[in-house]
């Protein structure tokens, strides 16, 4: 079982590097918003440093973009080409592939990690760790992998394309990751509140200034991370 | 080398009884029954839209029967299909693979995702893609890509191969070589189910042939006992040749399609003599003069009236 798991990573993971369209967007775009935003102080970040709100905003949507977008636009395309299909007929179980995923999910979001922290403390971020960090980032792949399999196994191809890349930017907008959710209309903030990337970026945003973060952002971000692995393995199939 | 096949046990390889296939509200298959035995190579063959591949899908477990059932070695595909992989080489029509990978690594990774104590460097070498190992599976040509297709089957399980059109968009060369590894597998024991719409294929490599037409299992042979005619001896001479003498002296002569005549006696050697004597004397020189055999082809279009 470990032989095949780690097969697949290695072979996930070269597949990842070698592609450098989705490279530039998943790992691009967020170093790029980060530096722009943290030097042209144009974005209500509240009385703080722009990149003191900005670094743990966009740490959440480097997850969002790696856990979320990345897998449901890739395995949409695998399913349209049918490698899934290629897959399921070999001794590879569905719960060795999911892991597979989650395990080159982890390894992606922690280089990104490192590259977004380099620049942040480089543009004059002071983050101040809490451990709670680590079960933050945690819940949140497991929700964003879990939502990336329920889309990939709704949609394929440029649909499944479409429809992560729709996601992305509402959750962009809507989720405070750029600006404080106070600027949003007062009767869409509870709602907002109810998204896995708001409560991540809360939690971030928290837990990297040494605090443990609120109540309702935990309670949000966990009933995901059990729901939206539930969902996909209930609706992904090996087809 | 190409290892024995892993398993001696006695379940047969695949087993269909009286499996009914929907999509949707069509019936796509009819209570087909067939099963391929150990060491055996079976030919699926049919028209567009026939079936063929919905019956392989089925046998990989991706559909259920709405009737009926499907084993694989004695197992239902639909909910073992994990258990059966271990035995089993597939190869999908149009199945891909994760992109950015090179040809090597392709057959890397399902070698060890099977398990395979074959190299995969052997396996290469045996589809003759050791010249394209470091290429991108995505830059192949579409032949190449099925030889691709054809070593990643290769890396599966010793005991049975499943290969949906293997030579379909190969070339002349690369047929020959997918043709012969069907064979060595198949001396080595290694069952073979192959569907495919070319009929020399089948008779190369097929021991027998399941023709399905339109949802229904019309023909379930020998190709021995298929192709074997005791009735006729055929001939290719210019169209609308005037037989009536021929048909005095040997037997009634049918012109099937123009140019093609099938005189209706048994293939003996006194009558084979008279028949070419006869085209002869008319300053025939023909192309084609078969005694005792018939082709698939010509016994499929009988079978099915005409369709394919």
């Amino acid at each position: 079982m470990k032989q095949r798991v780690a097969a697949l990573v290695r072979a996930d993971l070269r597949s990842a590097i070698r592609d450098g369209e989705q490279l530039l967007l998943t790992f691009g775009i967020p170093l790029v918003l980060l530096v722009f935003f943290s030097t042209i102080d144009l974005l209500p970040t509240g009385n703080r440093e722009p990149v003191d709100y900005l670094a743990p905003g966009i740490l959440a949507l480097a997850l969002l973009s790696i856990a979320f977008v990345r897998l449901a636009i890739g395995l949409g395309f695998d399913r349209s080409f049918g490698a899934i299909k290629r897959f399921a007929v070999t001794p590879l179980r569905v719960g060795e592939f999911l892991a597979a995923k989650v395990a080159v999910t982890i390894v992606l979001f922690a280089v990104q990690m490192m590259l977004l922290a380099a620049v942040g403390l480089a543009l004059g971020w002071q983050p101040s760790l809490n451990w709670l960090l680590a079960v933050a980032v945690g819940l949140g792949v497991l929700a964003f992998i879990g939502l990336g399999f329920v889309v990939a196994s709704l949609a394929e191809g440029l649909k499944a394309l479409a429809v992560a890349n729709a996601l992305y930017i509402a959750l962009l907008l809507l989720s405070g990751l750029l600006f404080e959710l106070g600027r949003l209309p007062s009767w869409l903030q509870p709602v907002v509140k109810l998204l896995p990337s708001t409560a991540v970026a809360e939690l971030f945003r928290e837990t990297l200034a040494g605090a443990s973060g609120p109540s309702w952002a935990w309670l949000t971000l966990g009933a995901w991370a059990v729901a939206a692995p539930l969902a996909a393995l209930r609706l992904f199939k090996y087809t | 080398m190409i290892k024995q096949p892993s398993s001696p046990e006695a379940e047969e390889p695949i087993e269909l009884v009286d499996v009914t296939l929907q999509h949707g509200d069509l019936t796509a298959v009819s209570e087909a029954n067939f099963g391929v035995a150990r060491g055996e190579v079976v030919a699926l063959v049919g028209p567009n839209g026939a079936g063929k591949t919905t019956l392989m899908e089925a046998i990989q477990g991706y559909l259920r029967p709405s009737a009926g059932k499907v084993r694989v070695f004695g197992q239902n595909p639909a909910t073992s299909r994990a258990n059966i992989a271990g035995r089993w080489g597939v190869m999908p029509q149009n199945g891909g693979l994760p992109m950015g990978l090179t040809v090597g690594e392709c057959v890397a990774l399902f070698a060890e995702l099977h398990g395979c104590s074959v190299e995969p460097s052997e396996i290469l070498n045996l589809t003759g893609l050791a010249g394209l190992a470091k290429r991108r599976w995505r830059r192949l040509s579409g032949g190449e890509q099925q030889r691709l297709s054809l070593a990643i089957a290769l890396c599966g399980g010793q005991d049975l191969m499943l290969l949906d059109e293997p030579t379909a968009a190969v070339d002349s060369a690369g047929r020959d070589l997918v043709l012969n590894l069907i064979t060595q597998r198949a001396a080595n024991g290694t069952s073979v189910l192959l569907t495919t719409h070319r009929f020399d294929d089948v008779e190369r490599v097929a021991s027998r042939v399941v023709m399905i037409n339109q949802g229904r299992i019309v023909c379930n042979q020998s190709v021995d006992s298929l192709t074997v005619d005791t009735e006729h001896i055929r001939f290719t001479a210019p169209a609308e040749l005037d037989t009536r003498r021929l048909a005095e002296l040997v037997g009634p002569v049918t012109e099937k399609s123009p140019g093609r005549f099938e005189v209706t006696v048994a293939p003996e050697p006194a009558n084979l003599a008279a028949v070419v004597s006869w085209l002869a004397g008319e300053g025939v020189a023909p192309e084609l003069v078969t005694a005792g055999r018939t082709s698939l082809e010509a016994r499929f279009r009988e079978l099915t009236g005409g369709a394919g």
